[in-house]
């Protein structure tokens, strides 16, 4: 099949959201189901752009409208961005239905229609090979997420959502300016282009520009001290969309991040800038892990501990070596599963237990054994147990960030990691070994959902090869800029 | 085990009886110089071999299970065994086989027969005793440790058979300064060892009526007074095989533990009682600082 | 494909899971015990092998390549987790109650042996923390405060560990032990590796194995992981877990010994990296042993006494010498017999009473005689009582700490042996003799399975002792050289001799000697222990005439001044300043309010532009 249908993990998600009101007038219950029969379709298409990609081990390059870059927009689906879609289309396929059991707030067909535009701006955004295009995306992403988080219509949704949308604000902003920057010095918005030139232009603004496009996307990244609006949101939105903030949204944000910063390494203070993004990583796993101890509430500390994580992504890819991109891909794919499966069970303790503080969890074990043990995977595999999937991208980071000289980082990162392990055991013995109660019932879909995460993250765990096959050639499509270059058919046509 | 060596046999054969006789004779020499610096008369040399003969010609004995009759059993036993691997006189025996570090340990065996034997017993008494028994060893190993390491470092051998060798070539091992200070160290732990004033606190007779022997009678207290003249015989010769020279034959071996023996007794009839833990932080404080001197002197 | 090896080192997993999902009883033990006996069975058939050449296993996962070797050093090791593992089975035949604790048990069980038998990092370190983490679950089940403490050090050693490897891996670019052990050597000439980073690999793998053997001041897990865990496990957990640590410190030495001793050279003679283990080594035994003395729970007495017993262990190894060595490899097969030993012991009295402490156990020599029995065996091995195993380890010890001209520590472990005699005649009061408990009045013989436990470790015991040459030869062969000469009964070294057999005949030449003696007296009577002398009364039973509490009292007098200090309390009160500080952090950071949230952005604009990136 021609490569151009890979357009349809764009187009399909976008009408089907305009669809939406439609699918309301005729049938107001048809409206979930219709937003899973999209979800499906979305999963059969990304595994199809995935086999594609990794069979032929050529990215699949669309042009919109025909027009060749870098006059018109390109989508450049390489290796990672074929396995990151497939990533996302899976969990949201997911997310779709455990929404039809968690969210009950009316009204319904917007939240379908968010929930697609959701999806669609961090496919969007990693799919697509030109800035502007990214910036389009990173705001659909930034808009459906503000709405979302309001979504459940209490005091402090509306708050969470506050905040998000005014740091998000200046942050997008901010990349705005710098995309301005550098489309006036290079007179092209096509990443490919801008990666060929930006050794020429004024170094001054190159310097500037790339600066405030890492800043804008580090709000959306969650780095520190940008991620202050994390926590709230993660706990004020539905649990279907925290497990989307965290499994893919903050994902896309990171590769876009790492993906400008790749393409432009030809700027001068390009290693201040990757320094600077070390720190910063560093203090985002330190700072999140210490304020996850203490906390009563579960959903905000594994919110704690996604932030933390991503930090560590952060951490490996800010290195500015081939090691550490392939570690931070690899994490990236393994937290993704660990954190959807974490959100997905406390998620769903929530719903059927109606809250989610400590208090709430005591005894799970023998309430609701399925989803206990789901936990109790996912606590384990975060904290770095080996047979768990985070060991091996964990190992894989230390060993690249030691490699790359940042011993101190490396030093800080295992200790809060100590932290890590500590409020993850003290859960997971609160949840078997404190309290009791009766058994409740539990839903075989969703029970089914987590087996299969569950499943995974034990599979990666004791035979990584494949996993780390994958992330190797994703990482190779981000670190490698030449060949990334060479991929894109530019015409010619600019400075 | 075909050809046993007739002649070891009846080496062995003849100092058993050697010693538990002049073990006896020493615990009667103890009694007896005890009582003439308190000026009594006290009873004659051979008193405690008719105790003891008396003890085991009783009719009865009472018995509180089979660890309690093992205890006295096992004490002696090792006691014996102990001997057995010193170099007594121009005797070798069987030291060419166990070294120095052996023999010490041999030496401590015999109190874990008594523990075990008093622990039985039931009485809180006992129990007393083995508590402060087992305070009182603890106190003394550091000491009894460093004197010893200051022994091996210097001649440069665990054997005691080579110690002996050496020491007459080169002279006792008093006449070395460091070793000089590592006699006084043993000296005092030996006060411990043989359960003297001021150590005595293991029986400390006005208090708990002999410790953990307290249970003890008849042909019990028989094995427990032959084992007390056995170890007292094979300590004063351990203490003189390794910082008087040894001796060639056992007149003069005798000579050099009677010379031992006078100096515990003289310390002892000075002496109160220590309790145990003034005893613990007294060992611990000068004879530890005094060994550790000379230990590394002797480096 | 699938090796010998891999069946040694992953059966006792796949049995652990097969049990833990088939949970019920009688299946499940009999799934553990077969998982548990597999080792032992590999491990008896190569041991031909091992002597003349190594057997290898190498397995790419996830990049990374997992080298497994099987040569007469590690087979040593090996073999002695496998008898330990064997007994452990059969103890928890009798005293666990639930799959849970099989699974987690044989987990650790495998990752001791892939420990032992790793020859690459990643490899190393994954079963590290397998064994820790399973390991720790079994704590966890019972008490939560511990067992964080115990999975904190534990931690905290390992990615300690994690930064050493990679350290070594961006200096010398491997990660299997073989390369890297080359690397060093030859970086002697080439000098890339500092004296600082030396030394803090030299302290980073220190920490990662002192914890896990317990050394001073890590130790403060022991007592407490050790007491709240099923005690069958912890004859492992004591027996097997703490000798991996053991086994690191030697790694150490294969792997870095020369550029250490080229960077650090020597102090008075003696090797000073080798003279800084050594002194941990010495330290832990006296201050652990001391503790062990002073304590009321049989439980907390046992763990005191490993730690201080695997200091000597560290102490052999830090006296540098070759005896010290086979003195240090001896002990560690004593030590795990012996303390394994115990543990079933203790599992038996208090699977059995249900008392764990002093105070309320008394007289149980009549009803658990063999127990008794096994329990006087491991007593005498431990205090060093000749010709018992411990005594013979601990005499290649005193030779090569007094050989090596290192006398303090030497001191330290004469010490430690009175103390270690002081605190085992405790155990032996309190619980076997005096007066019983009415409580008590009921109690019968352990269950079989335990006994047979037992029996598989106390073999061990005699046999070595009776026979330490056994040992010592493969020791010789092991290293290849010949260390401690003589035959298998006798040890030889430079300057001393022991021959156990003669000691052993010797002994009971005494024995009759004394018993002739004996029997020639008068014949016994036999009566009960309560009819002591009380001026004639008799004796009721709510008079308490045996003493089972604050036994050593004089001794806490005596070293009041010292107990004041406690590292276990500085632990916790940094763990406190640490959750203090966590919430401090997180409320002055994310203080909720939108307006300083901006300002971070602020903030980092300007860095960016003092950076001179903006």
């Amino acid at each position: 099949m021609n490569g151009q249908y890979a357009a349809l993990i764009i187009a399909l998600p976008l009408v089907s959201a305009f669809f939406v009101p439609v699918i309301k007038a005729i049938s107001k219950k048809a409206v979930m189901p219709f937003l899973l029969l999209v979800t499906l379709a979305q999963v059969g298409i990304a595994g199809w752009v995935f086999n594609e990609v990794y069979t032929s081990d050529k990215p699949i390059i669309v042009m919109a409208g025909g027009w060749r870059p870098p006059v018109g927009i390109n989508l450049y689906i390489g290796h990672f961005a074929a396995l990151f879609v497939l990533i996302i289309a899976v969990i949201s396929f997911f997310m779709a239905y455990f929404s039809i059991k968690a969210v009950k707030v009316e009204p319904l067909d917007k939240y379908a229609m968010l929930f697609l535009l959701l999806m669609l701006g961090a496919t969007g955004m990693i799919a697509t090979g030109d800035i502007f295009n990214l910036f389009v995306f990173m705001e659909i992403t930034a808009i459906t997420a503000y709405a979302l988080t309001a979504y459940n219509k209490t005091g402090e949704a509306a708050e969470a959502s506050m905040k998000y949308m005014i740091l998000g604000g200046i942050g997008s902003s901010f990349f705005l300016i710098g995309i301005a920057l550098i489309y006036g010095a290079t007179g092209t918005l096509n990443m490919a282009q801008i990666a060929q030139l930006a050794g020429n232009i004024n170094p001054t603004v190159a310097q500037v520009g790339l600066a405030l496009l890492i800043f804008g996307l580090a709000v959306e990244a969650e780095l520190f001290p940008l991620n202050a609006w994390a926590p709230d949101a993660y706990q004020a939105a539905p649990h279907p969309i925290t497990v989307m903030f965290s499994a893919f949204v903050v994902k896309a944000g990171l590769y876009a991040a790492a993906r400008l910063l790749y393409l432009m390494q030809a700027v001068s203070t390009w290693h201040s800038v990757l320094r600077l993004l070390v720190i910063m990583a560093v203090l985002t796993v330190v700072v999140a892990e210490f304020s996850a101890l203490r906390q009563r509430d579960v959903k905000r500390m594994i919110a704690y501990s996604s932030i933390s994580q991503v930090g560590m992504i952060a951490f490996a890819l800010a290195l500015g070596s081939q090691a550490g991109v392939d570690a931070g891909v690899f994490h990236m794919v393994n937290h993704a599963i660990v954190k959807a499966l974490l959100f997905l069970g406390v998620g769903y303790v929530g719903i059927k237990l109606g809250g989610t503080t400590l208090e709430d969890f005591e005894g799970l074990g023998r309430r609701m054994p399925l989803t206990a043990f789901a936990i109790t995977v996912g606590s384990l595999s975060a904290v770095g147990i080996p047979l768990f999937n985070i060991f091996w991208s964990k190992v894989r980071i230390m060993l690249a960030g030691v490699s790359a000289g940042y011993t101190w980082g490396v030093a800080l990162i295992l200790g809060a990691s100590v932290v890590e392990a500590v409020y993850y055991l003290r859960l997971i013995h609160r949840i078997w070994f404190a309290g009791g109660g009766e058994r409740l019932s539990e839903s075989f879909a969703l029970g089914a959902i987590m087996l299969f995460l569950v499943a995974l993250i034990l599979v990666i765990g004791f035979y990584p090869n494949y996993a780390w096959s994958l992330a190797q050639k994703a990482g190779a499509d981000i670190f490698d800029v030449t060949r990334y270059v060479s991929n894109v058919p530019l015409m010619g046509v600019g400075a | 085990m075909i050809g046993i060596d007739w002649k070891i046999v009846l080496e062995v054969i003849g100092m058993l009886i050697y010693a538990t006789f002049m073990g006896f004779i020493f615990m009667g020499i103890e009694r007896k110089a005890m009582a003439r610096i308190q000026r009594r008369v006290g009873p004659p040399l051979y008193q405690p071999i008719l105790d003891t003969l008396k003890l085991l010609g009783k009719k009865e004995s009472v018995s509180h299970g089979l660890i309690y009759d093992f205890g006295p059993v096992f004490a002696l036993g090792a006691t014996i065994t102990a001997l057995l691997f010193i170099p007594i006189a121009n005797f070798q025996l069987f030291s060419s086989n166990a070294d120095l570090i052996v023999v010490a340990y041999l030496l401590e065996v015999p109190m874990l027969g008594i523990m075990l034997g008093a622990m039985s017993s039931g009485n809180p008494y006992s129990a007393v005793g083995v508590q402060r028994g087992l305070l009182t060893m603890v106190a003394m190993q550091l000491p009894y440790g460093l004197a010893l390491i200051a022994i091996v470092q210097h001649w440069g051998s665990f054997k005691l058979s080579e110690i002996v060798a050496l020491q007459s070539v080169h002279g006792w091992s008093i006449t070395v300064p460091a070793l000089l200070l590592a006699f006084i160290v043993f000296d005092i732990v030996f006060q411990a060892m043989l359960g003297l004033e001021p150590f005595d606190i293991i029986t400390a007779p006005a208090e708990i009526s002999m410790g953990p022997m307290l249970e003890y009678g008849g042909k019990h207290a028989a094995l427990l007074f032959t084992q007390h003249a056995v170890q007292l015989f094979a300590e004063t010769a351990f203490f003189a095989v390794l910082f008087l020279g040894g001796a060639s034959n056992l007149i003069e071996l005798l000579i050099k533990q009677i010379a031992v023996l006078f100096i515990a007794i003289f310390v002892a009839s000075i002496y109160p009682r220590f309790t145990i833990d003034q005893a613990a932080k007294f060992f611990w404080k000068w004879p530890t600082i005094i060994g550790i001197i000379a230990v590394l002197l002797t480096v | 494909m699938i090796n010998d090896l891999m069946i040694l080192i992953f059966a006792p997993l796949v049995a652990g899971i097969l049990a833990w999902a088939f949970d019920v009883r009688g299946i499940r033990e009999a799934i553990g015990f077969i998982g548990a006996a597999i080792p032992v069975v590999i491990l008896a058939k190569t041991y031909q092998t091992v002597l003349s050449n190594s057997i290898n296993y190498t397995i790419t996962v996830g990049g990374f390549k997992l080298i497994f070797q099987l040569t007469a050093l590690n087979w040593y090791f090996a073999a002695v987790a496998a008898i330990v593992g064997i007994a452990m089975a059969l103890g928890m035949i009798s005293t666990s109650r639930s799959g849970y604790e099989w699974l987690f048990a044989l987990m650790s069980y495998t990752g001791v042996l892939g420990v032992f038998l790793s020859q690459d990092f990643i490899g190393f370190f994954l079963l590290w923390e397998l064994m820790t983490f399973a390991s720790f679950m079994m704590v966890l089940r019972n008490n939560r405060h511990e067992s964080l403490k115990y999975f904190v050090l534990s931690v905290i050693g390992a990615y300690a560990m994690m930064l050493g490897i990679a350290i070594l891996y961006a200096k010398t670019g491997a990660l299997d032990f073989a390369t890297i052990r080359q690397a060093l050597y030859m970086d002697l000439s080439i000098g890339a590796i500092s004296k600082g980073e030396s030394a803090l690999l030299f302290v980073l793998f220190l920490t990662a194995f002192g914890v896990k053997a317990g050394a001073f001041p890590l130790h403060v897990w022991a007592p407490g992981a050790y007491s709240e865990a099923n005690q069958s496990y912890t004859s492992f957990f004591s027996g097997a877990l703490s000798k991996a640590g053991v086994y690191g410190i030697l790694l150490l030495y294969i792997l870095m010994g020369a550029k250490l001793y080229a960077e650090f050279g020597t102090f008075h003679g003696h090797l000073t990296f080798a003279y800084v283990i050594a002194w941990i080594g010495a330290i832990t035994v006296v201050v652990a042993s001391f503790l062990a003395v002073l304590q009321e729970d049989i439980r907390k007495l046992f763990a005191y006494s490993s730690v201080g017993q695997v200091g000597y262990i560290l102490l052999a190894f830090g006296v540098g010498t070759s005896l010290g060595f086979a003195g240090g490899l001896f002990h560690v097969l004593s030590h795990a017999v012996f303390k394994g030993l115990f543990w079933l012991v203790t599992a038996a009295i208090i699977l059995q009473t249900g008392k764990t402490k002093f105070k309320d156990m008394g007289g149980l020599a009549e009803k658990m005689p063999f127990t008794f029995a096994m329990g006087l065996i491991a007593v005498l091995s431990l205090s060093g009582i000749p010709p018992m195993a411990g005594f013979a380890s601990k005499w290649l010890i005193y030779e090569a700490a007094i050989q090596a001209h290192m006398p303090l520590v030497a001191g330290a472990i004469f010490l430690g042996s009175g103390l270690a005699f002081a605190y085992v005649v405790r155990f032996l009061y309190a619980v076997w003799f005096g007066q019983r408990p009415s409580d008590l009045d009921n109690v019968k013989e352990a269950p079989l399975p335990l006994l047979i436990g037992m029996a598989i470790l106390a073999i061990p015991n005699i046999l070595f002792g009776v026979a330490p040459g056994l040992v010592t030869e493969y020791i010789n062969k092991a290293f290849g050289s010949e260390i401690v000469g003589g035959d298998y009964f006798k040890l030889v070294t430079p300057t001393g001799t022991y021959n156990a057999l003669l000691v052993t005949i010797v002994l009971v030449l005494g024995l009759a000697i004394a018993g002739l003696v004996f029997l020639y007296g008068a014949t016994t009577r036999k009566i009960p222990v309560t009819n002591t002398y009380q001026s004639g009364n008799p004796v009721i039973e709510d008079y308490n005439l045996s003493i089972r509490r604050n036994f050593y009292k004089p001794l806490a007098e005596a070293l009041d001044f010292w107990l004041k200090y406690s590292w276990d309390r500085f632990y916790e009160r940094i763990a406190g300043i640490a959750e203090d500080f966590a919430d401090t952090l997180r409320q002055s950071f994310y203080n909720g309010n939108v307006q300083s949230y901006s300002w971070y952005l602020a903030i980092v604009l300007l860095i960016l532009a003092l950076w001179g990136v903006l």
